[in-house]
């Protein structure tokens, strides 16, 4: 489905030339000043990792820029403190206040979606030009806490349609300069995608059906004939099967699913989003993405945590590597916005509470 | 007058200019070339901290940046408005630094692991309220009445007796003693946070006479008085909130890589308990006028249980199989213990 936008377009790869010896470095110094000064430095620590993630990022012989104050980011990160101690204490003498503050925070999810945001796009720089983000809070009301009580409601039929309004927020409410990044409609797509994930599980549960019983079945018999003899035979046939069969499935499904939205969903963003005629293209692919997790994690587990710096590298060269821009005409012409400030508080939190803006 | 090479972007256009930047004592910083001529006051640049290899830059008031092309000592012409961070970029990227970077950082997690995060779960349990613990194991025995226990085999009459002889030992203790049937447990007794605790059939039946069992009760009152279970409770939370800090911002799909080495914390806190419910035992039935050596013995013939199960391995790959697993195993060897325990009470 290429236009004629795409068909005179000029292909630019973005390139990630950050090692994990350089990285290394950085890394184990940012430990050794976050442990000497409890937990002060950390902030810094965190400008010095994207400084080098986004420096080692490079498009059309520029490179990215985060731009944010430590001190801002500390500022933020010592009010969340307070704030989930507060939680912690008032929770635990008065019960009542833990779905209290559950609620307050359900109220406050869009603001903080929204803010994060600004924070992470206001400090993200291309040629010294800026990204920035619309403050729509009606808007994020609607997706972060009117689909996020309609879906259970739905039994998770409207999951998919979720998953992609929250994309589409995030995407059509962030700007390049003055230029805005438009996703078209896409609902579709997601739920293509969430049904090949649904298609993983189920596949996997009808192959482990039929294998395992076949494999364990005599196993069992030796170690434990007596148990097997209790058995009916229709339960016998299935019952000591149901848990690993489901388990295994599980198993499967959360290792394959995993790199395969992450795959998929980015791949099918990317290929979709425009920013002023220039567009993308990613080629994620699934199994790689998935053999870089596996291999990461054993990794990390075998080296006692000391790898984690080249797990980073790896995973972030992979995927910015496999991310090229299609663009329309030389990149020269962006225009800068107005400058306005950020503070770093809605940016921490959503750090600390794991709200995944996936971008 | 020095000057460098650089790129120049003026903040309102991506345009990218390539210039000269020049430093002069007298004029400040030039830039010029590509249609532009400006000057700044050096007082007034904000010269970017140097991450890796990147390319220096530096931002102008106007909100205008300079990217250096080549090298460029920047430092020894600007202002130096980071000191600090010239020199942090020194130790980033020297390996004679980061090795006893390296080394300071397993010091002080080992430390941390080995008696900061131990000393201050047991600060922290201690300054809570008594309830906090109880409060912990109050459905535990339900639970495992379901999933693992059958009520006792043994005749009501000697449990009677048995209760009867640990009231004695207990004192002015407000615990309740439990005695259950268990397939899958043989000989063992365990003490739940909430001040029950239960021994099996299989514990009592291996006891060769009732001091042995006393001896087992004065360790699980151990690990109930020393509130191990709300310790365990702080200490793991304590250790992953460290591995966080280790790990950053690693995505989910490696958390489970996280998880090792708590799981490995956890077993060797575990035998931090065991020890010191040992040591408790010894204490207390000293103090009562009993032979602590009966903890050994019952201990000793614990593991032989265990050993007559797993045959066809001769005694002495037993012996270094126990000694080579420690760090892997919830409770010290049990050759250790006793010797420890032996030891201990040889000295009162």
């Amino acid at each position: 489905m290429k236009n004629i936008a795409t068909i005179s377009s000029k292909e630019l790869p973005f390139e990630f030339n950050g090692t994990s010896r350089e990285f290394f470095g950085i890394w184990i110094v940012n430990i050794l000043l976050t442990v000497l000064t409890l937990g002060f430095y950390s902030p810094w620590a965190k400008v010095r990792t994207k400084r080098y993630f986004y420096g080692s990022t490079v498009l059309d012989n520029a490179s990215f820029d985060y731009l944010a104050d430590p001190k801002v980011i500390l500022k933020g990160w010592i009010i969340v403190g307070v704030v989930l101690m507060a939680y912690n204490v008032g929770s635990n003498m008065l019960p009542v206040l833990g779905p209290v503050f559950m609620l307050v925070f359900l109220l406050l999810m869009p603001w903080l979606v929204v803010r994060a945001m600004c924070f992470r796009m206001r400090n993200t720089a291309w040629r010294n030009i800026r990204f920035s983000f619309e403050k729509d809070y009606r808007e994020a009301t609607k997706v972060f806490v009117g689909f996020a009580v309609l879906v259970p409601l739905s039994f998770g039929l409207l999951m998919p349609y979720f998953a992609y309004r929250k994309k589409k927020f995030l995407m059509n409410h962030a700007s390049f300069g003055q230029d805005q990044f438009e996703l078209p409609n896409m609902g579709r797509t997601f739920y293509e995608i969430y049904l090949v994930l649904a298609m993983i599980f189920f596949g996997s549960i009808m192959v482990l059906a039929f294998v395992l019983p076949e494999v364990m079945s005599p196993l069992m018999m030796k170690v434990n004939p007596s148990a097997m003899n209790h058995l009916s035979e229709p339960a016998r046939q299935v019952m000591p099967w149901a848990l690993p069969v489901v388990a295994g499935a599980f198993f499967i499904t959360i290792v394959i699913s995993y790199p395969y939205l992450q795959a998929s969903i980015s791949n099918a963003i990317w290929n979709n989003v425009r920013i002023a005629d220039n567009r993308f293209n990613s080629t994620l692919s699934t199994w790689k993405l998935m053999w870089i997790y596996q291999t990461n994690t054993l990794a990390i587990m075998f080296s006692f945590g000391l790898l984690v710096p080249w797990t980073m590298i790896r995973l972030a060269r992979y995927r910015i590597d496999n991310l090229t821009l299609l663009a329309a005409s030389e990149l020269e012409g962006f225009v800068a916005r107005a400058t306005q400030h950020e503070n770093a508080l809605a940016d921490e939190a959503s750090d600390v509470f794991d709200v995944d803006l996936g971008l | 007058m020095i000057s460098t090479r650089a790129y120049y972007y003026d903040g309102k256009s991506s345009r990218r200019y390539l210039v000269e930047l020049s430093l002069d004592a007298g004029t400040g910083i030039k830039i010029t070339g590509d249609g532009v001529s400006v000057n700044y006051d050096p007082s007034q640049v904000k010269v970017a901290a140097a991450v890796g290899s990147q390319a220096r830059a530096v931002y102008f008031p106007d909100d205008a940046k300079c990217e250096l092309i080549d090298d460029f000592p920047l430092e020894d012409h600007l202002p130096k408005n980071n000191p600090v961070f010239s020199f942090i970029h020194r130790l980033e990227n020297r390996w004679r630094y980061l090795v006893p970077s390296l080394v300071i950082v397993v010091a002080s997690f080992w430390a941390g692991f080995e008696y900061g995060v131990p000393a201050l779960a047991r600060q922290a349990a201690f300054i809570l309220p008594e309830e906090t613990s109880s409060r912990l194991g109050e459905d535990t025995l339900a639970f495992l009445d379901k999933a693992l226990f059958k009520p006792s085999q043994l005749e009501t009459k000697r449990i009677a007796q048995l209760q009867e002889r640990f009231r004695y030992m207990m004192a002015d203790r407000q615990y309740q003693i439990e005695f259950r049937s268990s397939e899958k447990m043989q000989a063992n007794a365990l003490a739940l946070p909430s001040g029950v605790i239960v021994f099996t059939d299989g514990m009592v039946e291996l006891a060769s006479d009732d001091e042995e069992l006393l001896a087992v009760l004065a360790h699980e009152i151990g690990h109930i008085e020393e509130r191990h279970g709300l310790r365990q409770v702080i200490q793991n939370s304590m250790t992953a909130v460290l591995m966080i800090l280790v790990a950053g911002d690693i995505t989910s799909a490696s958390s489970f890589a996280a998880t090792l080495p708590v799981m490995l914390m956890q077993m060797k806190f575990s035998r931090q308990f065991e020890s010191e419910a040992d040591d408790f035992a010894v204490h207390l039935l000293l103090k009562q006028g009993l032979d602590p050596g009966k903890l050994a013995t019952i201990l000793g013939r614990m593991a032989e249980q265990v050993d007559d199960e797993t045959d066809n391995e001769n005694e002495a790959d037993k012996k270094e199989d126990s000694a080579s697993i420690d760090f892997l195993s919830t409770h010290p060897a049990t050759q250790e213990r006793i010797a420890k325990i032996n030891a201990a009470s040889l000295d009162q």
